[in-house]
């Protein structure tokens, strides 16, 4: 490492005033001609003044300003800390917004046993064709007004107007799905009538309630 | 020994023995380093790191003034470090200081 390259690493790690800076930066260069006119040579001079972060980092001390991060670390530093907010961020705006889905029960809030009876409830009151009890009883708030008899009844005759006997429940699922700072417990279960299958598709509120009720 | 603790002791004394040196003539910083390393032979070998420090604290002081001198011949320009007037009363004050500090850690330290 030559004097010139020497100096400007003693100067990147100092950590004072420019006009400090400037001082020392013409001292040392001073300093180092000096000694090299005295018959010191050059590798014995860098010796015995120490690396030039040994020497920034003796100067800092001395000066009383600590070894303090540069300038330029401190601006790394900070778009680094932005970069990381940023991702912070928009994970979490993902995560809020994207549905996440994991299994029944896990947040404490739904019982996987309950919420399959509810929802095999509502499978029976359908086939009895009872929406009263199902819109006054079953249903949130949210979607109250629009399931009325009226609209189960088409929506059920638009899936065939015979499905025959109910027979049993061939397959259920449950999960449990977060989207937008609520939970709701999601069912699909499959019932098998005399003559065609379908798939219930329910989505329950923290107090049971139906929020989404699909049929194919 | 910790090499922390003889660092820490002679830091305390750099100051009165810069402003020593310039009491009978002005001195640039390697001329400062290379007495100070020979009058003490060798125990204070100060780097450039530590004499800067303590010559711009006297300079902000108004212990010191500096002047730069024209580049004669082959040697280079060099920053000529003066003792001030304030600066003699403060080395004449910190003599008497040290004397008596001197006295009194030797009495301790030679004591039960």
């Amino acid at each position: 490492m030559d004097q010139e390259k020497y100096i400007k690493r003693v100067m990147k790690n100092l950590n004072c005033s420019k006009e400090k800076k400037k001082s020392f930066c013409e001292d040392l260069q001073a300093d180092i001609a000096a000694a090299l006119e005295s018959g010191e040579t050059w590798e014995a001079a860098r010796e015995r003044m120490g690396t030039p972060t040994e020497l920034a980092r003796e100067f800092n001390e001395n000066l009383g300003v600590g070894t303090k991060r540069t300038g330029r670390n401190k601006i790394i530093l900070i778009i680094f800390v932005v970069i990381l907010a940023v991702i912070i961020l928009a994970i979490a705006l993902y995560n809020r917004q994207t549905p996440n889905v994991s299994e029944v029960g896990s947040s404490g809030l739904f019982d996987k046993t309950v919420v399959l009876s509810t929802s095999k409830q509502v499978v029976e009151l359908i086939n009895e064709d009872n929406y009263e009890i199902l819109q006054d009883q079953y249903t949130a708030a949210e979607i109250k007004e629009a399931l009325t008899p009226e609209v189960m009844l088409s929506a059920k005759q638009q899936l065939g107007n015979d499905w025959g006997e109910f027979q049993r429940f061939t397959s259920e699922y449950t999960s449990e799905v977060k989207v937008s700072g609520r939970t709701y417990a999601g069912v699909e279960i499959v019932a098998l009538y005399e003559n065609r299958s379908i798939t219930f598709t329910m989505q329950f509120d923290e107090d049971m309630l139906l929020t989404l009720l699909y049929m194919k | 020994m910790n090499q922390k603790y003889e660092r820490q002791m002679k830091k305390g004394v750099f100051e009165i023995l810069v402003l020593k040196l310039l009491e009978k003539e002005e001195k640039y910083g390697y001329q400062l380093i290379s007495e100070l390393r020979k009058k003490s032979d060798g125990m204070f070998a100060m780097k450039e790191g530590t004499l800067y420090p303590i010559l711009y604290r006297l300079e902000d002081d108004g212990l010191v003034i500096s002047k730069w001198t024209e580049a004669k011949g082959k040697e280079t320009s060099r920053k000529y470090y003066f003792i001030t007037e304030d600066g003699r009363k403060v080395l004449s004050e910190l003599k008497k200081l040290w004397f008596g500090f001197e006295q009194k850690v030797s009495e301790i330290l030679g004591g039960e």
